[in-house]
């Protein structure tokens, strides 16, 4: 791991291309710099490693076409975000919420109009 | 494309003297004039403009309600100086300007038929016997008393929704009050407005409730800079988020995106240019010659009085006075609430042969 200044890292593992770019993007577009490797496991193990490595404790597991957003203090399987129906809105938005998380800024709804009442 | 230009207006006080002041002068101005002008006898808006058709439409509105034949009177208003988000036109993505702006809350002369009407209604629908009981101030300075530890004489303040009252309330039985215009509702009223926020509930919940930053899953700092931690993870929607923290326990996420720094910067300022001006009007009303000193403490009651944080602030402003205030205890139990009904009871039953 050559990764010395602080950022998000992201964890794959026979990833989908495509939607591995739309995560990049994300990220990319909040202005917070990432770090991308291919490790073996499942994708809510891909996701825990890849939020307790990174120094700033948020990380991103992809998995084929599944992806998950973890935060350091939370147990194994249990991402704050998950991505149930694979789109290339879904995984930009799971880059740009996991570089939010360190920046401290609220989160944005993976689907638009489909969150609970309030969230826009 | 023609433009008509609403302006704002002037504001004449009819009193002892008769004075105008251009509302654009801004609230101490108009404070001043109306501190200037004596006992208000009515308040008049020039007429086409846009005080002119506040004041109309609280006239009529007060009209319609009590179907009077004599005029309605408007006897106490207190101004606000205020600054209000305006949209700028051609504006790509929302942008406002904020600009000066004054707001108003003002007080009507109602006659007692309204009350005597009601009372008939509800007598009538609840087969009970209603009597209309007397002055609002006076019932509040009785029901006032029974807070623990009060003597005669008594100094109360009543911060209310629509109104402060302030009364005195001596041995003899004698009460001096007064009724002024501007309360918790101004409060909620300049909060929505300062913030741009799209309703009046939130900007109500911001007054009451204080504020709280969601730093991570499991913590928030509290505005006082006090942490919070929390044994299970916070719900997601919360992270990063200005959150309001209710007796209740149960967060509330602001949608807005305000800084906590402003929101408790608006907060704070709108109930002391409403509540501690208003109190510090009243109590110099009702104070012996007029000398706000010569009361040395006050009972504060009222649904403002239970506010977190108003107290406080009237403590502070009047302890350069060296008066003393500290919210009722109305038959030593329900804090600064009841105080009307309990006096109300009172002078029911006082009066029973």
């Amino acid at each position: 791991m050559k990764a010395t200044r602080p950022c998000v890292f992201v964890f794959c593992n026979g990833e989908d291309k495509d939607y591995l770019g739309e995560v990049l993007a994300g990220i990319e577009e909040e202005g917070v710099p990432y770090h991308t490797e291919h490790r073996e496991g499942t994708l809510d193990e891909l996701a825990f490693a890849a939020a307790k490595e990174s120094a700033l404790g948020a990380g991103i597991g992809i998995c084929g076409q599944e992806g998950a957003m973890q935060m350091a203090p939370l147990p194994l399987g249990r991402n704050v975000f998950e991505i149930k129906e694979p789109t290339c809105k879904a995984f930009r938005r799971l880059g740009m919420n996991c570089a939010r998380a360190f920046k401290r800024r609220p989160f944005l709804p993976l689907k638009e109009q489909q969150e609970e009442g309030g969230e826009r | 494309v023609k433009e008509q230009m609403l302006p704002a207006g002037s504001l004449t006080f009819v009193g002892e003297k008769r004075l105008t002041v251009p509302v654009d002068e801004g609230a101490e101005a108009i404070m001043r004039e109306l501190a200037r002008a004596g006992e208000i006898k009515d308040i008049q808006g020039e007429e086409g403009t846009n005080i002119g058709e506040m004041l109309s439409r609280i006239r009529r509105g007060m009209e319609e309600v009590s179907q009077e034949r004599d005029p309605v009177r408007i006897t106490d208003i207190l101004a606000v100086d205020t600054l209000s988000p305006v949209p700028i036109s051609g504006a790509l993505a929302g942008e406002t300007c904020l600009e000066k702006a004054v707001g108003i809350a003002a007080m009507v002369r109602t006659h007692a038929l309204p009350m005597r009407e009601l009372a008939g209604a509800l007598s009538k629908e609840l087969s009970v016997e209603t009597k209309v009981g007397g002055v609002e101030a006076v019932m509040a300075s009785l029901g006032a008393f029974t807070t623990p530890g009060t003597t005669l004489p008594l100094a109360i303040l009543d911060m209310g929704g629509g109104s402060t009252d302030a009364a005195i309330l001596y041995e003899d039985g004698r009460v001096v009050h007064t009724h002024q215009a501007g309360a918790g509702e101004l409060v909620t009223m300049l909060i929505q407005l300062e913030l741009g926020l799209g309703s009046r509930y939130t900007a109500e919940q911001i007054k009451k409730y204080p504020l709280g930053k969601v730093e991570s899953l499991f913590h928030l700092r509290l505005e006082t800079g006090q942490v919070q931690f929390f044994e299970e993870p916070l719900d997601p929607r919360y992270y990063g988020h200005v959150v309001l923290l209710p007796p209740s326990g149960e967060l509330l996420k602001i949608d807005e995106d305000l800084p906590l720094e402003k929101i408790l910067s608006v907060r704070r300022e709108a109930k002391k240019k409403v509540f501690v001006v208003n109190a510090t009007r009243a109590l110099t009303a009702v104070a012996p010659g007029g000398d706000i000193k010569k009361i040395p403490n006050v009972v504060l009651v009222g649904g403002s009085a239970e506010d977190f944080e108003i107290p406080e602030m009237l403590m502070e402003a009047f302890s350069q006075q060296k008066i003393v205030c500290g919210r009722g205890n109305i038959r030593g139990k329900n804090g600064p609430r009841g105080a009307v009904a309990a006096g109300l009871l009172m002078s029911y039953v006082g009066e029973k042969p």
